[in-house]
């Protein structure tokens, strides 16, 4: 298991294109994957989940990413939220 | 009674036409308890709508095309998930097993949980998002009541305007389709991507219509006079007489454009300017046939490379262009190779590694030389199509004369093989450069000798050139084509293209849009490639210029210091 703390830095923070983008992503690896933020742990692949996290920018976030392939799970989404979604903003 | 409301304009237009009334989740469900038997056969009906869900936005973003469907198609996207998303879906088989609900009766009370916990969301922006959830509901809702019934794909709405809160933009392209006459929102801006589609559609809209949602009923009759941003609900019959006249007037209007279509396009002092259409894809070009266009001076290929697991085949990129070929009859068809990079193509077939900095990383011709088989096979279905019309080959991103060469030697050596297969194709296929990089317009002279013509991706090149990226909001003043820097660079291309007799077009926003048409027409452009709704606009405009005085201001808007300064030559 491996976690990593985020702050949100789109300008929208966790609106619906931006959770699409992350479940999509994390979809994409086999690990579980889970967002924890405010006492609440919410799995990063569910876009309900994400959009009710409701974590506008600047909110700090720790992704968990529990699996085979963790590693390289942890850096494709910490990488997604340093490029701000691709909203280029 | 007749009353009269004031909103904001969103789309203009005028339009008569019966309310519908559309509240926002109205969601009516079977109230009665399931016995024990009946509930996998309700799982199953809950199963069941999701799948139409799902086939219904698929096909939905399908039928969009152009610069805001990738927009459009991201919610959707979004959308679709939700119906993937076990936190909700799973919660209503629970509900439907546990309670003995109703699926509608199970999808309302998830629904409804979902939804409070949205409400308590403190961001404004993020709460909104609920509207998301509510557009999915309501489409699986909707499936349920069908019972397995295919969508209603009859003209419900014909003749119909919307009245209601706010319309997600998937809903109004389907609804234009049906035949809807005017959206009346309640909420809603102008800047909405529900009024910019709308705009895009010439669909009437007004939007801000505060409290027209408890007054207005099903059928009243709404006369929309979306210019003035107003509506007359139960109009009398002086209302009817004033509108019958203005749309008389309107038609006249369109029957005189209608005529010019006919015609070509000339500026007032009847010199000849060439209006080409942009394509994405088979419907733009059946827009482009529609609007006149003198050719395609501009079909873009991506969309064959985007949102899909494995390349296209070669047999499958020819249908398409052959297809457009055909589309267009006699008038030549202008194919852009590949023009993505890393931006566009992450998690798509082309696995092309992430860019720090895709703007300036392996894109365009630099991909496709690089991956030469993936080149080659387009290469291949384009000239292909070349036996059934006229195709022009465009190369996008050059910015160096070896580029050039080696594509024409790819493409010489695909001539060659097919020739050698008595594969039928054309003799001549013109191969051409996008002039969008400033490294081309520095060389564009010696570029100009080895391309047989020039397109201006004048979206790029203003991007490049100011260093402003234009999907960008905190540098949007930087990027403005008013700048004394681009219009500069557009001069030194066309003279560069003028003096080698190499043909010259512009395709990007400026060529479509009727502000830019005076500026580029006193530069010397006579090409000009753009979406095929701008192509009436801008042939509007140019019967109102004088070709002869603008050119002979061009040296004033290259001396021109500033944007004030160019607007102020624009204007007179």
């Amino acid at each position: 298991m491996v976690e990593q703390d985020i702050v949100v830095s789109n300008k929208l923070g966790l609106h619906a294109r931006a959770s699409a983008k992350l479940v999509q992503l994390t979809s994409g690896f086999q690990s579980n994957a889970f967002l924890l933020c405010r006492g609440r742990e919410i799995n990063a692949k569910s876009i309900m989940g994400l959009m009710l996290l409701a974590a506008g920018k600047g909110t700090l976030i720790r992704v968990r990413m529990d699996g085979s392939d963790e590693a390289a799970a942890m850096a494709a989404v910490i990488d997604l939220f340093e490029r701000k979604f691709d909203e280029g903003e | 009674m007749r009353s009269q409301w004031q909103g904001s304009k969103a789309s203009g237009g005028l339009s008569l036409g019966r309310a519908r009334v559309v509240y926002s989740a109205n969601l009516e469900i079977e109230a009665d308890l399931i016995d024990d038997a009946a509930i996998p056969n309700e799982t199953k009906r809950f199963e069941a709508a999701l799948n139409t869900t799902r086939q219904e936005l698929q096909s939905l973003s399908e039928r969009l095309s152009g610069a805001l469907a990738r927009d459009l198609v991201e919610i959707i996207e979004a959308h679709a998930l939700i119906l993937d998303d076990p936190d909700f879906t799973d919660g209503v088989v629970a509900l439907i097993r546990a309670e003995h609900l109703h699926a509608t009766a199970a999808l309302k009370r998830q629904r409804d949980q979902l939804a409070a916990a949205f409400d308590a969301i403190e961001d404004p922006y993020l709460r909104a998002r609920r509207d998301d959830l509510d557009h999915v509901v309501q489409r699986v809702f909707a499936a349920l009541q069908r019972g397995g019934a295919e969508p209603d794909r009859r003209v419900r709405a014909d003749g119909e305007i919307l009245v209601c809160e706010s319309l997600p933009p998937a809903e109004l392209a389907q609804l234009q389709y049906q035949g809807l006459h005017g959206v009346v929102a309640t909420a809603s801006s102008p800047y909405s991507h529900t009024a910019i589609l709308a705009r895009s559609f010439r669909m009437p809209m007004v939007c801000g219509v505060k409290g027209a949602l408890a007054q207005i009923h099903d059928g009243d009759l709404i006369l929309l006079d979306a210019d003035h941003g107003s509506l007359i609900v139960q109009p009398d019959a002086i209302d009817l007489t004033r509108f019958r006249s203005q749309q008389k007037e309107i038609e006249r209007t369109e029957r005189r454009r209608s005529r010019q279509k006919a015609g070509v396009a000339k500026t007032r002092d009847g010199y000849v300017i060439r209006l080409h259409a942009n394509a994405d894809d088979a419907e733009t070009i059946v827009l482009a046939a529609r609007a006149g266009a003198d050719s395609i001076g501009l079909f873009r290929t991506e969309f064959l490379f985007m949102r899909r697991r494995e390349l296209p085949s070669e047999e499958e990129q020819f249908r398409v262009y052959r297809d457009a070929v055909i589309s267009m009859g006699n008038k030549p068809v202008t194919l852009r190779t590949l023009d993505l990079g890393a931006d566009k193509t992450v998690g798509g077939p082309l696995e092309i590694s992430q860019e720090e900095n895709p703007a300036l990383g392996l894109r365009g011709i630099r991909l496709s030389l690089q991956r030469s088989a993936l080149f080659a096979t387009q290469l291949r279905a384009m000239l292909r199509a070349s036996a059934f019309g006229s195709v022009r080959i465009l190369l996008p991103m050059v910015s160096a004369v070896e580029e050039v060469r080696a594509a024409r030697s790819l493409l010489e050596s695909c001539m060659a093989e097919l020739r050698a297969s008595k594969v039928p194709m054309s003799d001549q296929v013109p191969l051409g450069v996008m002039i969008e990089v400033p490294a081309a317009v520095m060389i564009c002279n010696e570029l100009a000798r080895i391309a047989d013509f020039f397109a201006i991706g004048s979206n790029d090149l203003a991007q490049y050139v100011l260093a402003a990226d234009r999907n960008n909001a905190a540098v949007v003043n930087h990027y403005d084509p008013l700048h004394p820097a681009f219009i500069r660079t557009l001069f030194l291309v066309f003279d560069g293209a003028h003096r080698a007799r190499c043909p010259i077009s512009i395709c990007g926003e400026i060529a479509g849009d009727p502000l830019y048409t005076p500026l580029l027409i006193a530069l010397g452009l006579t090409d000009f490639s753009m979406h095929p709704n701008s192509i009436r606009d801008v042939r509007d405009m140019l019967a109102t210029l004088n070709r002869k005085s603008l050119r002979a201001k061009a040296k004033r808007f290259l001396h021109a210091a500033d944007r004030e300064s160019l607007c102020a030559l624009m204007e007179n």
